[in-house]
This record gives C-alpha cells, sequence and structure tokens, in this order.
C-alpha cells in the first residue's frame, strides 16, 4: 500500500467516523441524508483501496485510465453540489428578505398603533 | 408649492452623512410625505432619521438597495398615495429634478426617470462603462434600448407599480423597473437631469463589480 493510499484512507476513516457519529439518535430523513454521504465516501475508500477498480469501471466505460473516471465523476458531483447548494442559499436569501421587509412593515403598523392609541388615551385622559 | 398623496422614498445604507440633508432638502421643495428606508446601516443613520420629522421603516439587517425600494413601495400602495419617487439617500440628486420628474409624470406618463448626462466632464470612464453595459443587458431583457436605466431618480404611477412582480434584492431592481414596465406597455420617459458626483457617491457607483452583480442578478 502507498503512502498515498494510507494518508487518504486515514483522511477517508475519518470522515466516516464523523459522519457514524451523527447517526446516533437522528431522525429518518437526516439519516437518508447522512446515508448519500456514507456511500460517497465508500466508493472512495474501494477506489483509494484498490486502484485496479477504477481501472475496471474505466475500460468498461471506454475512458481509458482509471483516474480519469474518478476526477469525471468528482467534478460532476462537485456541479451538482454545487448548484443545490446556490439553490439553497438563493432560497434563503429570498425568506430572509421577505421576512426583513414584513418586520420592517408590521413594525410602521405596530408604531402607528400605538401612537393612535397613545393620542386616544390622552383624549380619554383630558 | 406642496405636494400630496406622492410619496418620496429614500433607501439608505450607511449614509449618516447626508440623510438629513437630503431629507430638508426634498422638505424644502415641498415633498411632505417622505419615506427613508434604512436598510440594516451599521453607522447612525437610523439615529438621524429619527431626529428628522420624516416616515421611516427600518430593515433589521441589510438585504439590498432592490429590497429597501420594494418594502417602500409596498408601503405606498398599503398606504394609498398616487405616485412614488425614488431618490437616492447619498446627496447625488437636486430636489428641483425631482420635482422636474413628477411635472412630467403629471402631464400623462406613468413612468419619468432622470436621464444622466455621462458625457459631462469629472465622470470616470469606468462608470461610463458599467452603466452601458447594465443598459444593453436591461435592453437585451425587454427588447427595447433605454438610456442611464441604473439612474435611481424615477417617478412611478402606483397604479403601475400594483401590476409589477419585483423580485430583485440588490441593484439589480433599476432594470428590472425598467424591464417590467415596457412589459406592460409603459416606456419610461426620461428627463435630462444633472447629477452631483461626490468622492464618496463615485467611491460607491464606480465599482466595476456592481454592474456584474446586477449582470448575475438578472440572469440568476
Amino acid at each position: 500500500m502507498s503512502l498515498f493510499q494510507l494518508i487518504a484512507l486515514f483522511l477517508l476513516g475519518w470522515f466516516g467516523f464523523r459522519q457514524f457519529v451523527k447517526f446516533k439518535g437522528a431522525p429518518a430523513v437526516k439519516i437518508l441524508y447522512q446515508l448519500r454521504w456514507f456511500f460517497i465516501t465508500l466508493l472512495a475508500v474501494l477506489f483509494v483501496g484498490d486502484p485496479g477498480l477504477s481501472s475496471f469501471v474505466a475500460q468498461k466505460l471506454g475512458i481509458g485510465r482509471g483516474a480519469d473516471v474518478v476526477i469525471y465523476f468528482a467534478l460532476i458531483w462537485l456541479l451538482y453540489q454545487n448548484y443545490n447548494q446556490t439553490q439553497e442559499i438563493e432560497k434563503l436569501y429570498d425568506k430572509l428578505d421577505k421576512l426583513v421587509r414584513q418586520l420592517a412593515l408590521k413594525g410602521n403598523h405596530a408604531r402607528s398603533n400605538n401612537e393612535e392609541s397613545n393620542e386616544s388615551n390622552k383624549e380619554t385622559r383630558n | 408649492m406642496v405636494f400630496a398623496n406622492i410619496l418620496v422614498i429614500i433607501p439608505v445604507y450607511n449614509e449618516q452623512e447626508h440623510v438629513a440633508g437630503v431629507i430638508s432638502m426634498l422638505q424644502g421643495a415641498g415633498f411632505v410625505d417622505i419615506l427613508a428606508v434604512n436598510d440594516g446601516s451599521s453607522d447612525n443613520t437610523s439615529g438621524v432619521i429619527s431626529d428628522v420629522e420624516v416616515q421611516s421603516l427600518n430593515h433589521w439587517v441589510n438585504v439590498g438597495l432592490g429590497a429597501g425600494l420594494r418594502t417602500g413601495f409596498e408601503y405606498a400602495v398599503a398606504n394609498g398615495f398616487d405616485y412614488v419617487i425614488t431618490f437616492d439617500g447619498d446627496g447625488q440628486m437636486r430636489a428641483e429634478d425631482a420635482v422636474k420628474i413628477f411635472e412630467e409624470a403629471q402631464r400623462g406618463h406613468d413612468f419619468v426617470y432622470g436621464c444622466r448626462d455621462f458625457n459631462i466632464p469629472g465622470v470616470p470612464k469606468v462608470r461610463k462603462f458599467t452603466n452601458l453595459l447594465a443598459d444593453l443587458l436591461t435592453a437585451m431583457l425587454s427588447g427595447r434600448y433605454v438610456k442611464d436605466t441604473q439612474s435611481g431618480l424615477r417617478c412611478i404611477k402606483v397604479d403601475l407599480l400594483k401590476k409589477f412582480d419585483l423580485k430583485s434584492r440588490g441593484y439589480s431592481i433599476s432594470s428590472e423597473l425598467i424591464i417590467q414596465s415596457i412589459n406592460h406597455g409603459v416606456i419610461p420617459k426620461p428627463v435630462k437631469i444633472d447629477a452631483i458626483y461626490t468622492k464618496e457617491s463615485l467611491k460607491k457607483g464606480q465599482k466595476i463589480s456592481n454592474s456584474f452583480r446586477v449582470v448575475k442578478e438578472l440572469l440568476g
């Protein structure tokens, strides 16, 4: 086993352990989400542990080199993740925008109501 | 002269130095309904606004110019105003120009805006370029070329505003307003105005990154 494999497997093992810790007591939906990451980590462990596997897949897919298969799939995965995260951030910004503007407008109504009730209180007192 | 049923919306972000002057200038010109929308300023803008006789709304966090204007528009619709005038809070505009565009709107134009001349001496080339870029992009999206789409001085009839479905949070609101107006069959009418270029306004407006942000927001 090469030095690279040792380092990569150690890092992947640590990453897998962190996911395993999060499994405990997590709701079903979270477990499904974590399983997706667990599957990706397992795939990475297999490719790092047995480089012949990526060459086999590359041959079957007609790509050529095993390393290229890993790079291509990693790029597609990263692109997909990036797109998803950008969409999520955009949704959060939309929610923030709505919340901040509603608070501003409602704050104004609340202030107007307070002013009105203060004035009517004054009139009642007088 | 006093202008009734017109709401002047001033979106402000960190404008403690200028906002009071801008408000008193507008009040001096006869505008009675002025709304300052403080978009989460981190300086004393909020304190300055509360010290002057003006309506104000506060965003708890900074969302962007578009969000500030949309809050103001919503307020105008809810309170039954006939027209809104949008006016920058950085002291770059003159109250007489707001009067000028309002008078033009009263002649039957539902959307009038202040069109600046970028060929006067002192305007940086990068600013001309970024404005041209934004104008071209707006033209591509609306199907009609309109000059100086990024001008912050506009007068819009509230009846027209009610038809808009505005989404922009940031600087792209300027282009979005023009696009939606054209889509509703109203070609914005330009009125020539003089822009006052201060050191701060040039610093804020000339960033080329702002143009790219407009492009990104419009396409995104």
